[in-house]
């Protein structure tokens, strides 16, 4: 079954990052719905270690990109060179051609540098000298951004957060877990030895999958109370991030094996989908959106309960 | 012939539109040309024909040609296109033949429409309970078939059309009852004299040996009395109706002077009134004559209806709809005992040179009587009595002088045969005489009216004696007492008041219990003829001075308008209030009992929270209850999130009934939900 392939994939990423079973499902729910992820901590809290252990479980091929501060576009996307024995200009294409990308520290490189990716990711093709280079199916980019250290960054802009489904934290591990990774043994060779445990086709299959998610009118109702609240208490969702919600929701439904969405699905991504795209969001430490969220996610009955 | 349909009439709705058109014409098919009913049928099932495309839809020759046929036939029938049941025939024709015209939506429209107005022509003819009842279950029908003409192509049900209808109506009730009761009644300007079958019962002008006979047998209503009051004897209900004071030879006419009385009325000094006076109303159904039905002597003041010289009641009008009118009676009376007016004397004393055995025999019993006129009219009376005279309703026809005939030969005959033997008996000695007509006796109901049918019909004399006036002589009771005691079953010795009808109410009649079942539908008929189709100017009065002071038009619509406008009102406060409010979804409202009882175990789930969130929650709090709460929970889950739910449009019937089958799971969970302490 379908749902088995997902299950094993989250256990196949768990025995990587330990103790983060929450943020494997999210995100392998944000790959399922086509979208792309965000994900914001410290340095040294395993973000790299999760993109290459999905990488390695979908048996995605995957690429890193370090964002720095001179980095050009063509750098990401890839660069025309003059051929000498065909005496024409070749591409050679760039990083981004891989189905899964790891943009680090991308708040770190220039506006023109992250408009090429973010433009990328939403058009998942490469436009150059007149040329059209598509880009590999799935495509799929995770981004990372380091909160705290502010110091000559460029933070992205509003809009452009808006292209990410997802936005998570990975947080501090348990001091248990974190005991287990001080006496295991070194987590960088458990990612050379994983095994991919679904091929493309599959992931595209599960990927439709999606689709055929059941969203009754219930959650519907539900999902748009939560909607009217959050414009009724800030700049709220906007149509893209309801679609993205519905989309995240659905997925994650799937993730957890079920073949509709209850509410407490929608109660799980709302943070992450929704968190980046309320007013506050540009506030890089993302309280003010996180706040908004915690909010709807209080007030706002799960049961209409209109009539009492 | 192509039809270019821009609109096209939804099939589904479609077929309870051809069913409408059948329900609204069956009750006009009885009064219609043989013929009409074969050609409706004809036409619809061509409908049908052209709907199952196997047919197409008439050309123009074929339909103008049809309606040329057709509107020869109704004048053939008819003998005119004009007045009612003409118009009617020709309404529905062209009702009909609209089916064979009707491509489009905006067509169906309009049958629709059409039908709405071929029901409401039904109440020309026949205003009963029962019919109405049936004229109301087509105006659904009618009303369904245009809701099911403005469902969605894919949504359109027939039942559920119906259900809608039925709600539309019901919610005009209240409306209707309003105007009904509050609507000033206002006489129509114009009179429809719609006069059907019907005119075959009831008494006629004229009245010869054989008329009495067909209408004797005739259970239809006449008409009902209410006394107010003390109720008379049976032997004195004569309901006086008609005069017959002109002969022939062969019939009793009324007089000449009566039909075109001026309406002078009666002198008081003509008259004297004792005893107690009785009053009563009458209820009558339509007769389509002027008369109007008495107990003598009457008093009656209504305006269009005057009193002649022989003390019945001549209305302007015929009565075509059904009348009622107040009576109040003297059952002793004298009228004219000074004297009559000569000229009265030689009209009510003239007679053709006729019969000469019976103008014998009166000589012969009046020079016994020795001029006494009491004396000589007991004397016909013993001889009507002694010798074999039969009162059947059956008689030979008789030939040639038909008093002697009668008297002398046959010896077989009714009323009419007797009053009119008696009536002549008298007159070729010089009294003064007449034959009444109208009805004797009536059924008492066991709710306290009287029933009047047309087989109570009946013909009797009254002689004028000097001094005495004009008295009352029923010959036939001399014959056959029983009539006038107890009516005309017990009267006939042989079987000659017997049935001409299959479904006559006299058969069975010695059955309790389907004469209590009669009485009883006859009870509902009598209230819905006196409180609905009888509300009329008079009665509506009546019926609003129980509680307003002084009715008048005014103060009818001024109430009207208060009524009317406390109706919208009460429609825009519901219409404010439903919108300020979403509706609750019954699992919703079932869940939230649900949580209600949790939280009267001191668990309240937060308003955020998730159904399984609060389940769990809810475990950990009553750990020996896991089975039931997570039950409840997972169904509605299944119901409310699941793909089982009413919007997945792919669900079949199956997956319909298992969601019906987990709502009642639910409700029994929740309801059997227990906290054991």
């Amino acid at each position: 079954m379908t749902s088995n392939h997902v299950a094993e994939v989250i256990a196949e990423i768990g025995n990587v990052l330990l103790g983060k079973e929450e943020q494997i499902k999210l995100c392998v729910a944000c790959l399922l719905a086509k979208g792309h992820l965000l994900i914001e901590d410290l340095p040294g809290m395993g973000k790299t270690t999760l993109a290459h252990a999905l990488a390695g479980a979908l048996g995605l091929n995957y690429q890193r990109i370090q964002f720095t501060s001179d980095m050009l576009p063509s750098d990401i996307l890839g660069v025309s060179i003059f051929n000498s024995e065909t005496a024409a200009f070749e591409f050679r294409k760039g990083p981004i051609f891989s189905q899964l990308v790891l943009a680090d520290e991308i708040n770190r490189a220039t506006p023109k540098a992250q408009s090429a990716l973010l433009e990328a990711m939403e058009e998942r093709q490469v436009t150059q000298d007149g040329d059209c280079y598509v880009l590999p199916a799935p495509f799929f980019v995770i981004a990372t951004q380091n909160p705290s250290e502010q110091m000559g960054t460029y933070p992205l802009p509003e809009s452009q957060l808006d292209r990410f489904l997802m936005r998570i934290h990975l947080g501090y591990p348990d001091p248990a877990v974190e005991r287990e990774l001080i006496v295991g043994i070194d987590r960088r060779q458990l990612l050379k030895s994983m095994k991919s445990v679904v091929d493309s086709e599959q992931l595209a299959k599960l990927q439709q999958e999606v689709a055929s998610i059941h969203l009754s009118s219930a959650v519907i109702d539900y999902i748009q109370r939560l909607v009217g609240f959050s414009r009724r208490e800030s700049v709220g969702l906007s149509p893209r991030g309801t679609l993205a919600l519905v989309a995240a929701a659905k997925a994650y439904a799937l993730v957890e094996g079920r073949s509709h969405v209850i509410p407490e699905d929608v109660q799980v991504v709302l943070g992450p989908v929704a968190g980046h795209r309320v007013q506050g969001a540009q506030d890089i430490t993302g309280h003010a959106g996180v706040n908004v969220v915690q909010k709807m996610l209080a007030e706002v009955d799960v049961v209409d309960r209109a009539l009492l | 012939m192509k039809v270019r349909a821009i609109y096209p009439i939804p099939r589904n709705s479609l077929v309870l539109l051809l069913v409408t058109v059948l329900l609204a014409l069956l009750p006009h098919v009885g009064r219609l040309p043989v013929w009409l009913p074969i050609v409706i049928c004809l036409v619809v099932g061509w409908r049908v024909q052209v709907f199952r495309e196997r047919v197409s839809f008439p050309g123009k020759v074929v339909r103008l040609v049809a309606v040329l046929i057709s509107f020869g036939g109704v004048f053939a029938y008819y003998g005119t296109v004009l007045g009612a049941e003409a118009g009617v025939a020709l309404l529905i024709l062209a009702y009909s033949y609209k089916l064979l015209e009707m491509y489009k939506e905006r067509d169906a429209f309009l049958v629709v429409i059409l039908s709405y107005f071929v029901v409401a022509t039904n109440y020309l003819f026949d205003t009963s309970l029962f019919s109405t009842l049936y004229t109301l279950f087509v105006v659904v029908v009618v009303t369904a078939s245009l809701v099911g003409m403005n469902q969605s192509r894919e949504g359109s049900s027939p039942f559920r059309a119906l259900r809608v209808a039925l709600v539309l109506s019901a919610q005009s009730v209240p409306l209707m009852i309003i105007l009904f009761i509050f609507v000033p009644r206002i006489a129509p300007v114009w009179n429809l004299n719609v006069q059907g079958g019907q005119a075959q019962t009831g008494l006629s002008d004229s009245i010869s040996p054989g008329d009495i006979s067909s209408l004797s047998r005739s259970a239809e209503l006449a008409f009902t009395v209410e006394f107010k009051g003390g109720k008379p004897e049976h032997k004195d209900l004569y309901w006086r109706g008609v005069t017959y004071s002109d002969f022939d030879g062969r019939t009793w006419r009324r007089g000449l002077r009566e039909s075109f009385n001026n309406g002078v009325g009666v002198l008081s000094r003509d008259l004297v009134r004792r005893g107690e006076e009785l009053r009563y109303r009458v209820i009558m159904e339509p007769t389509y004559r002027r008369w109007l039905f008495t107990l003598p002597f009457a008093s009656l003041k209504l305006s269009g209806v005057k009193q002649v010289d022989s003390l019945v009641y001549v209305r302007d009008e015929a009565v075509s709809t059904l009348f009622s009118y107040d009576v109040v009676s003297h059952l002793e009376y004298s009228y004219q005992p000074g004297g009559l007016p000569e000229r009265e004397r030689v009209r009510l004393t003239s007679l053709p040179v006729t019969d000469p055995r019976t103008t014998d025999r009166a000589n012969e019993l009046w020079a016994a009587a020795r001029g006494d006129v009491s004396v000589y009219a007991n004397a016909i009376l013993k001889w009507f009595n002694r010798e074999p005279f039969v009162y059947t309703l059956n008689p030979p026809e008789l030939r040639g002088d038909i008093n002697d005939a009668f008297l002398f030969d046959s010896r077989q005959g009714f009323c009419a045969h007797y009053a009119g033997a008696f009536v002549f008996l008298m007159r070729s000695v010089g009294i003064p005489a007449r034959v009444v007509g109208g009805y004797q006796g009536g059924d008492f109901h066991e709710a306290g009216y009287l029933v009047v049918r047309q087989y109570h019909a009946h013909a009797w004399a009254e002689i004028w004696i000097e001094s005495k006036g004009w008295v009352r002589v029923d010959p036939t009771a001399a014959v056959a007492p029983e009539r006038v005691m107890s009516g005309p079953e017990g009267a006939t010795t042989d079987d000659s008041f017997s049935l001409n009808s299959p479904l006559s109410p006299l058969l069975f009649r010695n059955i309790p219990f389907v004469r209590d079942i009669r009485s009883k539908i006859e009870y509902v008929n009598y209230l819905w003829s006196k409180w609905v189709v009888g509300y009329s100017n008079k009665t509506q009065m009546e019926f609003l001075s129980r509680w307003i002071d002084g009715v008048t038009p005014q103060k009818m619509v001024f109430i009207l308008l208060v009524c009317l406008g406390l109706v919208m009102l009460l429609l825009a406060i519901y219409i404010l209030v439903e919108r300020g409010r979403a509706r609750v979804d019954p699992i919703d409202a079932l869940y939230l009992s649900f949580c209600l009882k949790l939280e009267r175990q001191g668990l309240v789930r937060e308003g955020g929270e998730g159904v399984w969130t609060f389940c769990a929650r809810a475990c950990l709090a009553f750990p020996q209850l896991e089975g039931e709460l997570k039950a409840i929970t997972s169904l509605y889950d299944a119901i409310r999130y699941g793909d089982l739910s009413q919007e997945n449009k792919e669900n079949n019937r199956s997956d319909d009934a298992t969601l019906s089958n987990l709502k009642i799971e639910l409700r029994q969970a929740v309801k059997t939900l227990k906290f054991v302490r």
